[in-house]
């Protein structure tokens, strides 16, 4: 049921929409008499901000700031009062990007990244070749670097069965300050080797000129056949016997001179350090005898009754 | 000193208020550059007023707190808005509203004081402060003849009148027709009619 305005001399005898609708849109032109009032109130509805109703400016700036589409906290201050006419009039100005979404062109750096590359490579190159120099690779990694001519069989087999050095108590141990005497074997060759390895080697304990261990080197490569220093070492292994400590991990363990006889192995020598099981082809290494091999395995074995398997630093330890 | 966009107590439309600047205010404002603060505070000079009004007459004791909840809203969805003056008031208000209807949900479960209403003694004391005491005590006088109506009878002329939307959008914030917007709408002047003439009351 429809409300019923009250019988008034001022108030609408009848309300049209189309009235109704114009005081709500605040036509005042255009409405009944009945209906200012009603007209009045709803403008008083549309008036001026007072000043209550504009408080919580600043506070609301500051949310703004620290979460509106600037997203940073900025200084707060007191809020700008520039006329509306301070906008440029026209066209809507365009709409500038923001910095922050700016792109920033940053230029990679690729040349690093080859360069890099390279020079990693290179010090890969060059620590083998050092490395290669220097004997310092595994045995199978030298045999594929192998340039020169195959080692001799004795000195790569003698690589690969790394027997335990023949003791002996020849008082011919690792002496450090002086080589031991490079005895001559009963073949010329075996002695020959023998004295180039040990006086070669020897410049590990007592350094020697250059030219000499140049000329030591030369000689070497040739007996051994090949310019790669593992080889050579493999190569001059037997015939080093007793020449270094022990406390040398490169050098701890060592064949059987080749010159060294089976009787020259003391009964205290284990049977693991016998004569060592070197396969050779060309003259085994094993098979000469003497004094050499005698001092050789003086300071092989350790624990051994009368051996000068102590390092050739204490030389107390010999016998 | 604060801006007033419109002067003396005369009726204007409410619902472009702005006007033509408001699509590079609202631009202003969302770039989030030096120029966004002012941009925005003008966007809220405009608002904030028609929207404690309309908060003052639905929920009379809670209206600055719904405001300001209000408020924090549109800013972070800022933004993402985009639109006209008319949809930018039309999520004003539906904005408002459900943060109204929280305020509710929540009172109901923690009872709270009624905050202080506004104090005649606030006004400034200007050669301007008596013609808007006098506005004030009409606007104030409005509201609460209007708070006499029933809840979507006065909800709808506030949209309609305060927040200046048309009835399609009135319709779509109350969730109800086009028909029964203007219904009510009706009805509510209607009402107020009844209540002027029967109080004898004169503006």
């Amino acid at each position: 049921m429809p409300d019923n305005l009250p019988p008034s001399g001022w108030g609408p005898a009848s309300s049209d929409e189309r009235d109704l609708d114009a005081v709500l849109a605040g036509q005042m032109a255009d409405i009944p008499i009945a209906l200012r009032p009603v007209a009045d109130v709803l403008a008083a509805l549309r008036a001026s901000p007072a000043p209550a109703e504009l408080r919580g400016e600043a506070n609301v700036l500051a949310e703004f700031r620290a979460h509106g589409p600037g997203g940073v906290a900025r200084p707060m201050g007191p809020a700008p009062t520039r006329p509306l006419s301070a906008l440029p009039e026209g066209p809507s100005p365009r709409r500038r990007p923001a910095r922050r979404r700016g792109r920033r062109k940053t230029a990679r750096p690729v040349v690093s990244h080859w360069a890099g590359a390279l020079t990693g490579i290179a010090a890969a190159v060059a620590i083998v070749i050092v490395v290669a120099f220097t004997g310092n690779l595994p045995a199978n990694l030298e045999r594929l670097a192998h340039l020169g001519p195959t080692a001799k069989p004795s000195a790569a087999t003698a690589s690969t069965h790394p027997s335990p050095p023949n003791t002996d108590t020849s008082s011919e141990a690792v002496q450090p300050t002086t080589p031991p005497p490079a005895t001559q074997s009963t073949g010329s060759a075996r002695s020959e080797d023998t004295e180039a390895c040990r006086a070669y080697y020897g410049g590990y304990m007592h350094p020697q000129s250059l030219a000499t261990e140049k000329s030591l080197w030369q000689q070497l490569t040739t007996l051994a056949g090949s310019r790669i220093p593992l080889t050579v070492y493999q190569f001059c292994l037997p015939y080093l016997g007793g020449m270094f400590p022990r406390w040398m991990p490169e050098f701890g363990q060592y064949p059987a001179a080749p010159h060294t006889s089976t009787g020259s192995q003391g009964s205290n020598q284990p049977a693991s350090q016998t004569n060592p099981p070197v396969e050779n082809n060309s003259g085994s290494p094993n098979s000469s005898g003497g004094q050499n091999g005698q001092g050789a395995q003086s300071a092989a074995s350790p624990g051994q009754p009368g051996s000068s398997a102590t390092p050739a630093l204490t030389p107390s330890a010999r016998r | 000193m604060p801006i007033l966009l419109r002067d003396g107590a005369v009726c204007v439309d409410t619902r472009h208020v702005v006007g033509e600047d408001f699509a590079a205010l609202l631009a202003a404002a969302q770039e989030g550059s030096e120029g966004s603060d002012y941009a925005f505070s003008v966007l809220w000079r405009d608002a904030n007023p028609a929207l404690l009004r309309y908060l003052r007459v639905v929920a009379a004791e809670h209206a600055e707190d719904v405001a300001s909840e209000t408020w924090v809203q549109v800013v972070r969805g800022l933004a993402k808005f985009t639109g006209d003056e008319a949809a930018w008031r039309a999520w004003l208000f539906t904005t408002a509203r459900r943060r109204l209807l929280d305020q509710a949900r929540l009172r109901k479960r923690h009872p709270a004081e009624p905050l202080d209403g506004i104090s005649a003694t606030d006004m400034p004391r200007t050669a301007d402060a008596e013609q808007l005491a006098l506005d004030n005590i009409a606007t104030e006088s409005a509201m609460a003849l209007l708070s006499r109506l029933p809840e979507q009878q006065k909800e709808v002329i506030l949209l309609r009148v305060v927040a200046g939307l048309d009835t399609d959008m009135v319709a779509d914030i109350l969730g109800t027709s086009t028909g029964a917007v203007r219904v009510a709408a009706h009805r509510g002047l209607k009402k107020l009619a009844s209540l002027l003439s029967g109080a004898g009351v004169t503006l």
